[in-house]
């Protein structure tokens, strides 16, 4: 029985052939948590940035400084989860 | 359209299973923040919710300590029984990190997701062999 030898010429292909996907996903919840955002002036709307990161990843932010505190709550105010909820979704129909 | 009765499942309450676990504890919060199904699983077949849990205490370093005996007890879910169904997995999201209230009260923040299945509905006869 004959071997099939495989020599890999060019590794970042991999990372290539995945980084659609994962650009596609990343955008989906920038979107999804944009919508998911309260608005009152738009600034926190606004705010979502999508950014590749390295060779397949990408991060989801925004840099409005009381961004955090509608996402998480606080004593004072319920959350919103405008990334959590958004992310939730895409790993329920991704997987992860 | 009626629903396949091999997937007629009683949804699990995945909340309060995490807040009946954290709640000896004091000062948690716990809440779901998002909930389903997996999509590519039957519908019913595996549970999703997404779940924050808040730690307050006096101090920075006692509302640390509260969060990570929170998490501890939080991951330990798939290796405890529940009457309710199994939890597969649970995976810990975000956190615990420091997040002050808005008036600078100690707070850790945590987030999990737990994935659960139900146990199936007992069948007619089986419910009628329980004794009353």
């Amino acid at each position: 029985m004959s071997a099939t030898r495989f020599t890999v010429t060019d590794p970042s292909q991999l990372d290539h052939a995945v980084k659609p996907l994962t650009g596609k996903v990343a955008q989906q919840i920038g979107q999804g948590a944009a919508e998911r955002t309260p608005r009152r002036t738009g600034r926190l709307a606004a705010g979502w940035r999508v950014q590749a990161t390295g060779a397949v990843g990408w991060a989801v932010t925004n840099d409005v400084p009381y961004g955090r505190f509608v996402e998480y709550g606080s004593i004072h105010n319920r959350a919103v989860a405008m990334l959590g909820s958004a992310t939730a979704q895409a790993r329920r129909t991704y997987g992860r | 359209m009626a629903a396949d009765p091999a997937l007629d499942y009683p949804r699990p309450d995945v909340e309060a299973l995490v807040w009946d676990t954290v709640r000896s504890l004091g000062g948690c919060t716990t809440w779901a923040y998002s909930s389903g199904d997996q999509t590519r699983a039957p519908a019913g077949w595996l549970s999703i919710v997404s779940v924050q849990v808040d730690v307050r205490a006096r101090s920075k370093h006692a509302a640390f300590q509260r969060a990570d005996q929170a998490r501890r007890l939080i991951l330990a879910l798939p290796y405890s029984a529940w009457d309710d169904g199994v939890v597969a997995d649970v995976v810990n999201l975000d956190g615990p990190f420091w997040l002050p209230d808005t008036d600078g009260c100690p707070r850790y923040v945590a987030r999990y997701e737990v994935r659960v299945h139900p146990l199936p509905a007992a069948s007619p006869a089986e419910r009628e062999a329980v004794p009353a």
